[in-house]
């Protein structure tokens, strides 16, 4: 098909502009971290900002008498162990739930995952408070981390992956005389390596923004992520607004790094589960 | 898959592997639901204590007769019913378009600047957009001005706030149904679309006979995504409105989640089962028709 | 090398139907026996439950002897070929077929020996450090053919490996696969659709078809006395006539044709009415042998093969395929005088199918 070359032209335009309104919050956000809280305010549309000075770090360096660094630890370790975990749970999970399908305490299982991910989540969070406390975790690092563990977009890349790959592959290292244990370790899972690494970077990007558990499960700043900071003191209406464009810098730009790397696996193992329908 | 019974060692071994995920599945998951569907039978007061007193459905019974909840049910469906079409509109729209012959490259920049908001944080994507909203100092009433339009009410008036919530939420979200879309609109078979080309039909009449009815099982799964994601609509709320004003933001979740603050557990639990009731009922059914149209 | 015997074997996936209807069957110490029949009757089924991928729902499988229904197929000494070779994609050549042995702490020479051993017999032994991904169809099925040879099983179990291959790399790889068999003298059997591959390679045949065995016996015995219509119409290409025909006075009545038949199957009729009448193409000639029939018949269609030439015969009410010389060229339309061998006659049961006799049989 030719199309006239005003129509591309059009059609082009379109879709940049799309693309600008999709980016310009980002934009605007970087550039006011960058200025004063007064400019901002007088000049909230400046696309470039008046001097470029990291002097705001100073103004974040404690947020709510806790100091950003114990924020951003926070966050990387939480990340990063409840993605660690959280992989490897589901991964093994998913795997026996997928070899024993017809097992019904599994289908029990299964069926007990999937309401759960119905449930409206910032409720669920309230009666996790309630067994946490049952269970001495609140206010531990081990608590929220468990907490963030499962989800469902990993759950079903899994299940995916382990339900379409060749079930003669393992048939062939049963009779070749592998235990399920060999099966899993030295034919599975290096086949699923892939899944692995995808299932890990979605669950590092989508935990890291989470706040609501943290806050929850937390019972002092303490174990705070920069999230919960951001949400702490973006309450504080207007106080220091630089400040808390500052705090939503730092909370993005990792993650998206993180996703312009890996963007392809990200935005195909996001979609995946909901793909051919 | 592979069984072979009466080999205990091969049975055994999936219940090792599956147990710290069952684990997890009943403690953060089936647990706290019994647990909150429980005290929603409770007496508020006593709802955490060792023996809780049993209100049968008085706490349902009181929420039913309270004006902001049935308002926050109403403003609850009315926002997930203009979320859903808007997002499944608007991302359909915006993938056909991308996918057209029209975008014949850069068509992965555009994907990437449509989803890169879908892996923000949201807090930090809702923070930026209440101060995009300010009515004094924000960014977008200073574009309309400079371009001579009246201002925008944004999130201080009642009739602007859930347009405003709304807008920011699409921000968040139709990255993700766009690139669903598009590699749905991938999948589909190239073939139909050119014998339909060959037969002489339009751009109009082979999208509606042709790529429509293709796209038909993604519509269906995007739907009912999109229906419980905004059917639990929460983050949006705390961050920008505070369920404001007036209440006209106050979604269920939000104000459930007010109500356990307050420690009135019974009455909050008893919303969230409610919510978790309409979230089911509405997700099953519309799977139940999505099978339904698979078979026929 | 090894014996394999199953016993009155069902099996059924949902606990209410059967696939597999009480199956007898028993394999000899290097015997080649092949499962056919067409897809869906349970050969996979039956070969799994032999291998142990499958649990049995009754009856019982022994492997020299011994019961094996609940033992482990790692212990069982079989070794399996699969359709879609089932290679560990992540592995070498070499660590594909060493992976068993590994497994079973065999020593790291021995390994190798076996190893090169198998891989110059299927001549991949050039390739042993690619993947299987840097293979063609046919380097994979070697290399899962020497994944089994390297274990030294007793018994050795193919599901259809030909099948995913083009048919010339089919033809070359049953050969070997029968040479092989040669030389291993191993065990085997085999499972495919396919009643050529059956008839070239095994020992015996196991003709099954929806869950039930229809005859197990030498290709010659398959081919010569079809136990039943279903494997009558399953052998052969083109396959046995078949037709329904009313039989009167020692004559099968095929419209304004009659065919008298040998006395032989006349007395098995038992003074039936309604039969199956059958006889094989190459049974059909344009001169008179010795014992035959002669029926004024039309040509119908002619199939030109090279080597001869498939004609198709109108002969009363019913179509009759003949093997027939090169040279043939009759047109369609005209007629034709052929010739029926009445020994090669087949008369079956109309209802249940089973063999009443042949012309030259008299038990
Ligand atoms: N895992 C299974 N669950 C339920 N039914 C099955 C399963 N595998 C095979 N069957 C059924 O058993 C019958 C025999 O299948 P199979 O042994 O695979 O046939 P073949 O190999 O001869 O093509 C078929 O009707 C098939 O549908
Ligand atoms: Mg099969």
């Amino acid at each position: 098909m030719k199309h006239a070359l005003w129509l591309k032209v059009a059609a082009y335009g379109f879709a940049i502009v799309i693309s600008l309104i999709c980016l310009y919050p980002y934009y605007w956000m970087l550039v006011s971290s960058f200025r004063d809280t007064q400019s901002i305010l007088s000049h909230p549309l400046k696309l470039w900002p008046e001097s470029i000075s990291l002097d705001v770090l100073k103004e974040i360096a404690t947020v709510g008498g806790t100091p950003l660094w114990v924020y951003v630890m926070n966050s990387v370790f939480i990340t990063t162990a409840s993605t660690f975990v959280g992989t490897l749970v589901t991964a093994l999970g998913a795997y026996a739930l997928v070899r024993r399908a017809e097992s019904p305490f599994f289908k029990a299982l299964r069926m007990g995952f999937l309401v759960t991910i119905m449930y409206p989540y910032m409720l669920l969070v309230i009666p996790v408070y309630i067994v946490m406390y049952k269970l001495g975790l609140l206010g531990t690092y081990s608590g929220i981390i468990l907490f963030l563990a499962l989800g469902p977009i990993q759950f079903f890349l899994f299940e995916q992956f382990f339900r379409s790959a060749p079930k003669s592959v393992i048939e062939a290292a049963v009779i070749d005389g592998a235990s399920e244990f060999q099966v899993l370790f030295g034919i599975v899972l290096p086949l699923a390596m892939p899944v692995v690494a995808t299932s890990a970077i979605i669950t590092f990007l989508l935990n890291w923004s989470q706040w609501l558990p943290v806050l929850v499960v937390s019972r002092s700043p303490d174990t705070y992520t920069l999230p919960v900071a951001l949400m702490t003191i973006s309450g504080e209406l207007g106080v220091n607004f630089q400040g808390v464009m500052a705090l939503s810098v730092l909370t993005t730009i990792p993650v998206t790094l993180f996703f312009l790397i890996a963007q392809k696996r990200v935005i195909a193992g996001m979609t995946a589960g909901a793909v051919k329908g | 898959m592979t069984t072979y019974k009466s080999t205990p060692s091969g049975q055994g071994i999936f219940y090792l592997f599956v147990l710290p995920f069952a684990v997890l599945t009943a403690v953060f998951g089936v647990w706290p639901i019994i647990l909150s569907i429980g005290v929603s039978f409770t007496a508020s007061s006593t709802a955490l204590k060792p023996n809780p007193t049993f209100v049968g459905m008085a706490n349902y019974l009181a929420i039913l007769a309270d004006p902001v909840f049935l308002a926050s049910l109403r403003g609850t469906l009315i926002y997930t019913a203009l979320a859903v079409i808007s997002t499944i509109g608007l991302s359909l729209v915006y993938a056909l378009f991308l996918n057209s012959a029209l975008i014949s490259r850069g068509r992965a920049l555009f994907k990437l600047a449509i989803f890169l908001p879908v892996v923000t944080p949201d807090i930090a994507g809702y923070v930026v957009w209440r101060w995009l909203y300010d009515q004094s100092f924000g960014a977008l009433n200073e574009i309309l001005r400079a371009v001579g339009l009246p201002a925008f009410g944004g999130l201080a008036f009642e009739s602007t706030a859930m347009i405003s919530i709304l807008v920011a939420e699409l921000w968040h979200h139709v990255g993700f149904y766009v690139v669903i879309f598009l590699a749905n609109l991938a999948l589909c078979d190239k073939g139909t679309a050119e014998a339909a080309e060959i037969d002489g039909a339009n751009a109009w009449q082979k999208f509606w006979h042709v790529t429509l009815p293709e796209l038909k099982p993604a519509l269906m799964v995007n739907s009912v995504y999109a229906l419980i994601q905004y059917l639990k609509t929460f983050t949006v709320v705390a961050v920008m409105t505070k369920g404001g004003p007036n209440d006209s933001t106050n979604f269920i979740s939000y104000y459930a989640y007010q109500l356990f603050d307050q420690g009135r557990y019974g009455e909050a639990t008893a919303m969230a089962t409610i919510l978790f009731a309409i979230v089911i009922i509405l997700a099953l059914g519309m799977m139940r028709v999505q099978e339904r149209g698979a078979k026929t | 090398m090894a014996s394999v015997e199953l016993k009155q074997v069902f099996k059924s996936y949902d606990g209410k139907h059967n696939v597999i209807h009480g199956i007898d069957l028993e394999i000899q110490h290097g015997e080649f026996v092949v499962f056919v029949g067409p897809s869906g009757c349970g050969k996979s089924t039956l070969l799994r439950m032999v291998a142990g991928l499958e649990s049995i729902t009754g009856g019982e499988i022994t492997i020299d002897g011994k019961r094996v229904n609940d033992v482990h197929p790692r212990h069982r000494d079989i070794a399996m070929v699969f359709q879609d070779y089932a290679l560990y994609p992540h592995k070498t050549l070499y660590e594909n077929m060493a992976f068993g042995l590994r497994l079973r702490k065999t020593p790291e020479d021995e390994i190798r020996k076996r190893v090169m051993e198998a891989a110059q017999l299927l001549r991949i032994d050039h390739m042993l450090e690619r993947k299987p991904s840097a293979l063609s169809g046919g380097q994979r099925q070697r290399v899962a053919i020497g994944r089994a040879i390297v274990r030294q099983p007793k018994v050795f179990l193919f599901d259809e490996p030909l099948s995913n291959l083009d048919a010339q790399l089919r033809n070359e790889m049953r050969g070997e696969i029968k040479k092989l068999h040669q030389r291993l003298g191993a065990t085997i059997i085999y499972v495919t659709h396919d009643q050529v591959e059956a008839m070239t390679l095994a020992d015996r045949i196991a003709v099954l078809s929806g869950g039930h065995k229809m005859q197990y016996g030498s290709p010659k015995a398959i081919y010569n006395t079809p136990a039943a219509l279903f494997v009558a119409g399953f052998t052969g290409s083109p396959p046995m006539n078949l037709c329904d025909c009313e039989f009167a006075d020692g004559q099968a009545i095929f419209g304004d044709t009659s065919v008298r038949l040998p006395d032989t199957l006349t007395r098995k009729l038992n003074g039936r009415s309604k039969v199956k009448f059958g006889i094989r193409p190459e049974n059909i000639s344009l001169t008179p042998q010795a014992d035959s029939v002669a029926v004024t018949a039309n040509v119908v269609i002619t199939e030109p093969l090279g080597a001869e030439t498939l004609v198709t015969f109108q002969v009363g009410n019913i179509e009759l395929v003949a093997r027939c010389p090169a040279d043939f060229d009759t047109p369609p339309g005209a007629g034709h005088e052929i010739h029926l061998s009445r020994q090669h006659m087949h008369v079956f049961d109309a209802e249940t199918g089973l063999a009443l006799g042949r012309g030259d049989l008299t038990a």
